[in-house]
């Protein structure tokens, strides 16, 4: 629905990033043209609106794709991953936009593997827990928005303090 | 219920000729504005298709600005500052979360609310703290957001592939045509490796190796 609500406001009728808003500013009719630059919200919100699995998943942060679960005995395998109790923001690695919507395509095409049969629910239920990202129509998935050159989905979603893990 | 009646209080004393303003007065004319801005999307509840009624936010911008000389003139002073044009566009701020309204000893998860507002940067970093500049053109039950699955559904495939023909020029779209079937088919034998592959080597497969792929 934030999809939706999103490209209604930015691409619709008198899309903000389009046509432009017509307003009375001053005693004159202009048109307000805007970019989307922030998303403020908390990490359920950004779990639902993108499509995240969560801060309670694999993968707990939505910024930083190299950030494991607590315990989750992952990260010492490999340099450069790390948990998400490591407080040395150095050592943390954002997602690009390119790679999010690419993991996001990987997902649904997996999804669509899934639902031909051709893959296992289970390796389908992996994939998905190790990408971070669940099969959805949310604004990962919206062409319009990706479109949008700064609809880079890590850099413009914001936690409140409380929220956000570092 | 306090500031309700507050408010009602204030409405009445405002307009002393006319002394019906109450909830149902206030309810309907609010309805009667809802239906004036409407818009409306198509979407799945429960699978059944239905539709999400909400107010437009341009035209519920439009109407705040011209109901409030406040609003006007913070709008005024951003604009004289910095005009909002093509070239420079201003800001977006959206805001999204849920609140349960009533009783905050014994809250009733079936009311929970999820709204959106939005604002504008340029506003100012003082104008942002005022509720008077932050819109907000949806309300809807959190109950009602878990029915919905939106109406369309298009294959992360076809995501892919029209997010680089959208950037592509007429050129070039043929070459890309040509390679679509072979990208396809190297991508799903890929999908069919990850699934085999332990979860640290997936995060670094999508994260690393393949979103660099995507850049080149």
């Amino acid at each position: 629905m934030l999809r939706l609500f999103l490209e209604r406001v930015l691409f619709g009728q008198s899309g903000l990033s389009t046509v432009g808003l017509p307003i009375k500013v001053g005693g004159q009719d202009r048109l307000l043209f805007a970019k989307l630059t922030n998303l403020l919200t908390d990490g359920d919100g950004h779990r639902m609106g993108w499509d995240w699995k969560g801060a309670g998943s694999l993968k707990p942060c939505w910024k930083h794709f190299n950030v494991f679960k607590k315990d989750s005995g992952l990260a010492h395998r490999k340099p450069g991953y790390v948990e998400i109790d490591c407080t040395d923001p150095a050592l943390l690695r954002s997602w690009s936009a390119s790679q999010v919507y690419f993991a996001a395509d990987a997902v649904a095409a997996a999804a669509g593997q899934f639902a031909a049969g051709t893959m296992q629910k289970g390796d389908f239920e992996d994939f998905e827990k190790s990408v971070g990202i669940n099969n959805g129509n949310g604004m990962l998935m919206s062409n319009l928005l990706r479109c949008c050159a700064t609809a880079r989905p890590c850099a413009i979603s914001l936690y409140d303090l409380v929220a956000f893990p570092l | 219920m306090t500031g309700l009646a507050s408010l009602m209080a204030t409405l009445r004393g405002a307009d002393p000729s006319c002394n019906q303003w109450d909830r149902h007065v206030l309810g309907e004319a609010n309805q009667e504005m809802f239906h004036r801005i409407k818009c409306e999307d198509a979407v799945l509840l429960s699978g059944v298709p239905g539709s999400w009624l909400y107010v437009d936010p341009g035209k519920l911008l439009t109407i705040l600005l011209c109901e409030s000389a406040t609003l006007q003139g913070l709008y005024d002073e951003a604009w004289a500052r910095s005009p909002a044009t093509p070239q420079a566009p201003w800001s977006l701020v959206v805001a999204y979360d849920e609140f349960v309204p009533g009783n905050k000893l014994s809250t009733d998860q079936t009311r929970k609310t999820m709204f959106v507002s939005f604002t504008f940067l340029e506003l100012g970093a003082a104008a942002l703290s005022r509720g008077t500049v932050w819109t907000t053109p949806v309300s809807v039950r959190s109950n009602t957001i878990a029915k919905v699955l939106l109406q369309f559904k298009c294959s992360g495939l076809w995501a892919l592939h029209w997010n680089v023909f959208s950037c592509t020029g007429i050129s070039e779209f043929v070459a890309f045509v040509s390679h679509s079937a072979n990208y396809a088919l190297q991508q799903l034998s890929r999908l069919i490796i990850w699934a085999t592959a332990s979860p640290l080597e997936f995060a670094e497969l999508v994260a690393g190796t393949l979103g660099s792929l995507v850049q080149g």
